[in-house]
């Protein structure tokens, strides 16, 4: 198992995010999505998961839905909104451009 | 952004049990996927708890919390909550009640534009530097030229009519305004508009919203409509607004200068000397400061404008110097001391009412030990349970706060209803905004004051101690003591202040009520008649109709005398004079000796029981056509011939000569306790007036007299009638309504600190008792007598009560000094109103302390030392 890395700090509204562009999903799911993208590198707890998603709801960047699962087990879809894709927008852009930053310092020396 | 997400935040907040439910929907079903795919998954508790976070409002919901808890614990208490509630009620109403006199009165804006740019000027004599005299006519023109200061300046004098019609008879008092007046108030009338310069020879008017309402119910048609004045026709141009006043509440009519214009007092085209000499100061001036035009600068220009004055007219314009003043200064001058005295004798109420309730919660605490120990021992930190009790402690204050706003309403409509009529903008006393906010803010910081001894508590305490120290009078319960004992000292040095206070007042007034008017006013009608100029034009008809009107009230049975002048004691002054004594050096101009200038009948004396003391009273054998006489009063006599060989002599008023005649007692002329000026008496004929005062002496009661004394007026001339008939005793009673309401006042805020330190005390002390009943039933099972229990606990609990009687005395001996101006006869350092006040305090404290001593003594040693 590959070592686990905590997050960045800011990173996990613009991951979650992310995740939710491609479609809507429910808390576990993302968490999910998450772990496995990241080849099992990055790791949310669920602590800061759950918290992330009532921060972000009541910034209007997400919607949450009950829904069935496929397997007919009813749960919390959040869908991404309008003023998240923005969101979304903003961060990645500011993301890039600290990672950028931080690529050419590190081949600097 | 953040708003909308403290928005979202507070809908969340309200609607958080929904929210809670969805969570644990949501992470159950995540447990339940986690387990499936056996991973591992945080605390379910500790994600609900933190996610809880995001729907509650932080300080805010600790806050709640604590009201809560507070309002609960309040309740299970209800007599201790009740007694701090009505504790505060009294305090904070007495001071929400007195603010909002305060307010109407110094603080509210003055009704006029721009207020603060307005100013009054008086002439103040050389060497008097309290007096304050108007100014004559012409200088005033003179000054509307001759100054650079002020955008504009004027003048204005005081009428009192009768308004007649088919509205009924109304009194007002009028402003009669020089050119230019209403344009530096910057008047600005309701309806209609005010009287315009242009008008100084036209009848014109403004009224009053006051008359308005009552007289015209307010119809929008009154603006062109004709009123009688005195019988003459004047046409009201404009309204003004509710509050508007100038310069007195009690004036309803602004007229143009028509009245003073087209008056001669005499006879008809005769010169009007209110305008035509210089040495009538008849006119109150006031002016508005041109822009950029300091009040310094501002005195200056008008005193070289009157230097200017005073050389081309040396005889009328000398020796005086012009003063300005500030319109708000001037409108509240003599009742801001008085205000300022009750606000603050109102805090000290309230801050002895925060005494005792800081007291009360001490004890307790005690009580509360064991809770505030449990809470520490589970982990409350001690920041947060002191900010608990600080709580409490707001809450009480603010209900308390709440109950005050009750007391201030109904305090404040006893004062618009009782207090006195002289007070200006009283009647706009009422709970505003501002009012409630200051009773909010006094309620939160009284809440802080008494909150701290107790928030303090809990701070210092540790987790451990009280559970250890159970009730056994460890370290804590001495140091508890002694705050205790410090309460009690300065509870008893705020209520000597405040005593000594009421005290000053109360002595003050009983000699005010006590004062020698110099007239008997037991069974004594007074009421004044005016004498239509048109009817009554020369000497001979006036003398003629008040001679038939004397005869006819004389013929009224019960009736002994009656007579009539230009004024009336104690209050109703017409005129002052400058004169001299014939065979004196001439005094230096400005400082001519001034009397009361007061023309008589026959009878007049009589009438008032003026006493006579030397030589005789008039007759009417003196006329316009005898030799010029006049009577003086004896202040006026004793000052030129201590011989007492005034009679014979000759005083000179106006140039003329008079021989004197007699020498009468002082009669007070100017207002009950003020001081006394001397009278100069002259025969009414030898100087007519078209109005006088009438004064009735009946030996009947003077409530039936008034009905054959209207009738009498009438027949003398059925166009005449007698206006203000009261006895002479209200006349009296309305001239010390305002010592009264203070000293009623004060005198009820002096009885309230009583009450509160003499609970305080028998609290304090019966607490202690409460406190160390296994130790005194230890001293009583070891042979301590009943005498000996009881001394020793009076010891204990009255030496802070002596140390507080010695601090307050000499607090008070500092504090009094700022009612110089509110006592009359009584001085500030009065010993026997201090050692009155020191003997009241220590008896109540002695008995307050008493009761708890008597309890002592009679405890059942064996009870007692089971107890605990």
């Amino acid at each position: 198992m590959a070592p686990k890395r905590d997050l960045l700090p800011g990173t996990l509204d613009l991951l979650v995010l992310t995740i939710l562009s491609a479609g809507p999903l429910h808390g576990y799911g993302i968490a999910l999505h998450l772990k496995e993208f990241s080849d099992d590198v990055l790791q949310v707890d669920e602590g800061s998961l759950y918290p992330a998603l009532q921060r972000m709801r009541q910034r209007g960047w997400l919607k949450p839905e009950w829904r069935q699962t496929p397997n007919h087990q009813r749960a919390r879809y959040y869908t991404i909104t309008a003023a998240g894709r923005k969101q979304l927008g903003e961060q990645t852009a500011g993301f890039t451009a600290l990672v950028n930053a931080i690529h050419r310092v590190m081949r600097s020396v | 952004m953040r708003i909308r997400e403290m928005l979202s935040r507070l809908r969340d907040r309200a609607r958080r049990d929904t929210l809670a439910a969805e969570l644990d929907e949501e992470l159950r079903l995540h447990a339940e996927l986690a387990a499936r795919d056996r991973r591992r998954m945080a605390n379910v508790t500790r994600v609900r708890e933190e996610t809880r976070d995001a729907w509650t409002l932080g300080v805010l919901d600790d806050l709640l919390q604590d009201v809560r808890y507070g309002a609960r614990v309040l309740r299970r208490n209800v007599g201790f909550t009740l007694a701090v509630v009505l504790t505060l009620a009294l305090g904070i109403g007495a001071n929400t009640a007195i603010f909002s006199v305060v307010h109407a009165v110094l603080l509210e804006a003055l009704p006029y534009a721009d207020p603060d740019r307005l100013v009054s000027a008086w002439e103040v004599p050389n060497g008097l530097r309290d007096a304050r005299y108007a100014a004559s006519y012409l200088d005033i023109v003179d000054w509307q030229r001759g100054t650079k200061a002020f955008s504009g300046i004027s003048g204005y004098g005081f009428n009192r009519y009768e308004i007649t019609g088919p509205e009924g008879v109304d009194q007002a008092r009028a402003v009669i305004a020089m050119p230019g007046l209403y344009g530096i108030l910057g008047a600005r009338p309701v309806i209609g508009r005010m009287p315009r310069d242009d008008e100084q020879r036209l009848p014109v008017v403004a009224i009053s919203y006051r008359l308005w309402q009552r007289r015209f119910a307010g119809s929008r048609s009154v603006v062109g409509r004709t009123v009688l004045l005195d019988h003459k026709p004047f046409t009201v141009v404009g309204v003004l607004p509710a509050g508007f006043h100038f310069p007195t509440p009690d004036i309803d009519l602004w007229t143009s200068f028509q009245p003073i214009a087209s008056m001669s007092p005499e006879s008809p085209g005769a010169p009007n000397p209110w305008i035509t000499k210089r040495s009538v100061l008849a006119f109150r001036v006031i002016a508005r400061l041109a822009p950029g035009v300091s009040m310094r600068a501002a005195q200056a220009d008008l005193n070289a404008a009157y230097a200017r004055s005073a050389a081309a007219y040396p005889d009328d314009d000398a020796g005086r110097t012009m003063r300005l003043q500030s319109v708000r200064a001037d409108a509240v001058s003599g009742v801001q001391r008085a205000l300022w005295t009750m606000l603050g004798a109102a805090g000290l109420v309230l801050l002895l009412g925060c005494v005792n309730v800081a007291h009360l919660l001490m004890a307790r605490m005690s009580a509360r030990r064991r809770e505030i120990a449990v809470r520490r021992a589970l982990g409350a930190h001690r920041g947060r349970v002191a900010r608990q009790l600080m709580t409490e402690s707001v809450l009480l204050a603010l209900i308390g706060g709440a109950a005050g706003v009750g007391v201030a309403v109904v305090a404040s409509r006893l004062f618009v209803r009782f207090g006195p009529s002289d007070i200006p903008r009283l009647e706009n006393v009422g709970l505003d905004v501002s009012t409630l906010a200051f009773a909010v803010a006094i309620s939160l910081l009284t809440g802080i004051v008494f909150g701290v001894a107790p928030a303090m508590f809990a701070w210092r305490s540790g987790a451990q101690d009280a559970l250890r120290e159970q009730g056994r009078g460890g370290t804590a319960g001495q140091a508890a003591a002694r705050a205790r004992s410090m309460l009690t000292a300065i509870e008893v040095a705020l209520a000597v202040v405040l005593l000594v206070g009421a005290g000053l007042m109360i002595r003050s007034f009983a000699r005010l009520l006590s004062a020698d008017i110099g007239v008997q006013s037991s069974g004594v009608l007074a009421f004044h008649v005016t004498l239509p100029a048109d009817r009554y034009p020369g000497v001979a008809q006036k003398e003629a109709v008040i001679d038939r009107m004397l005869a006819g009230l004389r013929a009224i049975p019960g009736v002994t005398a009656a007579g009539a002048s230009t004024s009336m004691p104690p209050s109703r002054m017409q005129e002052e004079t400058a004169y001299l004594i014939e065979g004196q050096p001439p005094s230096t101009p400005g400082h001519e000796p001034r009397a009361v200038f007061v023309p008589a009948t026959a009878g007049f004396n009589d009438a008032l029981g003026i006493a006579l003391a030397h030589g005789r009273w008039f007759t009417t054998a003196d006329d316009s056509a005898s030799a010029p006489v006049a009577i003086v009063s004896r202040s006026l006599a004793r000052r030129y011939f201590p011989r007492d060989d005034a009679v014979g002599h000759r005083i000179i008023i106006d140039a003329g000569p008079r021989t004197i005649v007699g020498v009468v007692n002082d009669a007070a002329y100017e207002g009950v306790g003020a001081p006394l000026t001397p009278q100069v008496y002259v025969p009414f004929a030898q100087r007519p007036w078209p109005g006088v005062w009438v004064a009735v002496k009946t030996a009947a009661d003077p409530a039936t007299t008034m009905q054959p004394v209207r009738a009498a007026v009438s027949a003398a001339d059925p166009e005449l009638d007698a206006r203000e008939l009261e006895p002479l005793s209200s006349l009296v009673g309305e001239s010390v309504t305002r010592p009264r309401f203070q000293t009623w006042l004060i005198g009820t805020f002096g009885a309230l600190a009583l009450l509160l330190a003499t609970i305080g005390i028998y609290g304090v002390i019966a607490y202690a008792v409460a406190q160390r009943t296994s130790e005194i039933g230890l001293r009583i099972a070891l042979g301590a007598t009943t005498p000996r229990v009881i001394g020793l606990v009076l010891r204990g609990g009255m030496t802070p009560v002596i140390v507080g009687l010695g601090v307050g005395l000499v607090a008070a001996l500092a504090f009094s000094r700022v009612m110089v101006s509110l006592l009359y006869e009584v001085t500030p350092t009065d010993p026997s109103t201090f050692i009155g006040v020191s003997s009241v305090l220590a008896a109540s404290a002695l008995l307050a302390a008493y009761l708890p001593a008597r309890r002592a003594a009679s405890i059942d040693p064996s009870a007692a030392m089971r107890s605990d």
